[in-house]
């Protein structure tokens, strides 16, 4: 027997698709995957939008999103409620390590807010490198399978929320994220961008040694061997057998 | 976990030594890890021909050890283990293809002299090791591990 419950959720994600299917343009579509020429690291804007729905809070957001990222820089997250339950949460690059979001350094915003009585929206909107990129407005209902990262604008004892990801936590981000991307590596294939460093001199690695830059062609450099692990105090489980 | 339950397996060269995508540098902080059989790779600027590439990780807080290196291999939702570099190359080696030459892309902070585990040639580096691609027009690409302070060639 399906219980009143299942079929209620089952309308209302019916409802959130459709919703979004909807709003979504033959524009919105084509910037699924936005970059521009300053940047040859994507962004899937579909997982971004479906880790915000799914998000159990600010550091599971922060911990989603720079899994999907597909680039070096870990991205911070604040988040900003308002009276009327307003939220917005911002991606950016802490780049001079403040703690705070610079204008120069947004990548994202995605603006939550209140429609009708148990209702709400939220759209995600693109800056620097990827400017340009506007969601649908997806729909949010009280009673839909979500996160509570949304669904505590609905509970009657709502706290508005402030956070932004200490810059202590950058680190661990970065670690959680290696471990993801080393055990994912079919996720992290090669750049469909076509961008090579061909007409540059290349750089000299981080040994401190240089190389000429090959006739007719570039270099490119790849990994290195060695894991940086200053300042921990436990190490890890040897194995023996 | 054993050292045989590690999940080291066969990749791709390019996405094993982290080249399939362009990149100005380096990433520092890759912790991917495998092996491939090529062809061809440069150790420097030495040609080495059909080498077993095994490519792991040491950490830079690792353990000075004369003759042997503490690697340290990152796991999905769990903590990273660690394996001594002779102990991990004797349980897997016999269980990967043979070859003429055996290419640790591995950081050898402490400079320890490995012997060759098996009866292929044994290179490995000392100090930091990186990799690389370059790019030619008439040559195509050429793969290269670069060391630190120079490549050991040890025969068995």
């Amino acid at each position: 027997m399906i219980s009143k419950t299942k079929l209620l959720a089952s309308a209302l994600i019916l409802a959130l698709g459709t919703a979004g299917v909807g709003c979504e343009s033959d524009h919105d579509r084509v910037d699924r995957w936005a970059t521009t020429e300053n940047t040859n690291v994507k962004i899937d804007w579909d997982k971004v939008n479906q880790a915000y729905r799914d998000a159990s809070g600010p550091e599971d957001l922060e911990k989603r999103v720079n899994e999907i990222y597909e680039g070096n820089e870990v991205i911070s997250i604040a988040v900003k409620d308002q009276d009327d339950k307003t939220q917005i949460v911002t991606g950016f690059f802490d780049k001079n390590a403040n703690g705070t979001v610079d204008e120069s350094e947004k990548i994202f915003t995605i603006k939550r807010e209140p429609t009708a009585d148990n209702t709400a929206q939220y759209q995600t909107t693109g800056y620097g490198p990827y400017a340009g990129y506007h969601s649908p407005f997806f729909s949010i209902v009280s009673g839909m399978v979500m996160g509570s990262m949304i669904s505590n604008m609905f509970s009657p004892r709502y706290v508005p929320m402030t956070y932004v990801t200490p810059h202590q936590r950058l680190a661990d981000l970065h670690y959680e994220r290696s471990t993801y991307r080393a055990q994912n590596p079919e996720r992290f294939k090669a750049s469909k961008s076509g961008r090579n460093y061909g007409g540059k001199a290349s750089k000299p690695s981080s040994t401190g040694r240089s190389w000429g830059r090959p006739s007719g062609g570039g270099r490119s450099g790849g990994g290195r061997f060695g894991l940086a692990r200053s300042g921990r105090t436990v190490r890890p489980e040897r194995l023996a057998a | 976990m054993t050292i045989l339950e590690l999940p080291f397996r066969e990749r791709d060269v390019r996405e094993l030594l982290h080249l399939d995508e362009e990149r100005a540098a380096p990433d520092p902080n890759y912790a991917g890890y495998g092996w491939a059989r090529v062809r061809e790779l440069w150790l420097d600027e030495r040609r080495v021909d059909d080498a077993l590439v095994v490519a792991v990780h040491s950490a830079d807080d690792s353990e000075p050890i004369a003759d042997d290196v503490e690697l340290e291999f990152e796991l999905p939702g769990a903590q990273p283990v660690s394996v001594l570099a002779s102990l991990f190359l004797a349980k897997w080696l016999p269980r990967l293809p043979h070859t003429n030459a055996l290419v640790l892309a591995l950081c050898n902070p402490h400079r320890a002299t490995l012997a060759p585990p098996s009866d292929a040639t044994l290179y490995y580096a000392n100090g930091d090791v990186e990799s690389w691609v370059d790019h030619d027009r008439d040559r195509g690409d050429r793969i290269q591990l670069t060391s630190e302070h120079g490549w050991v060639r040890r025969d068995s």
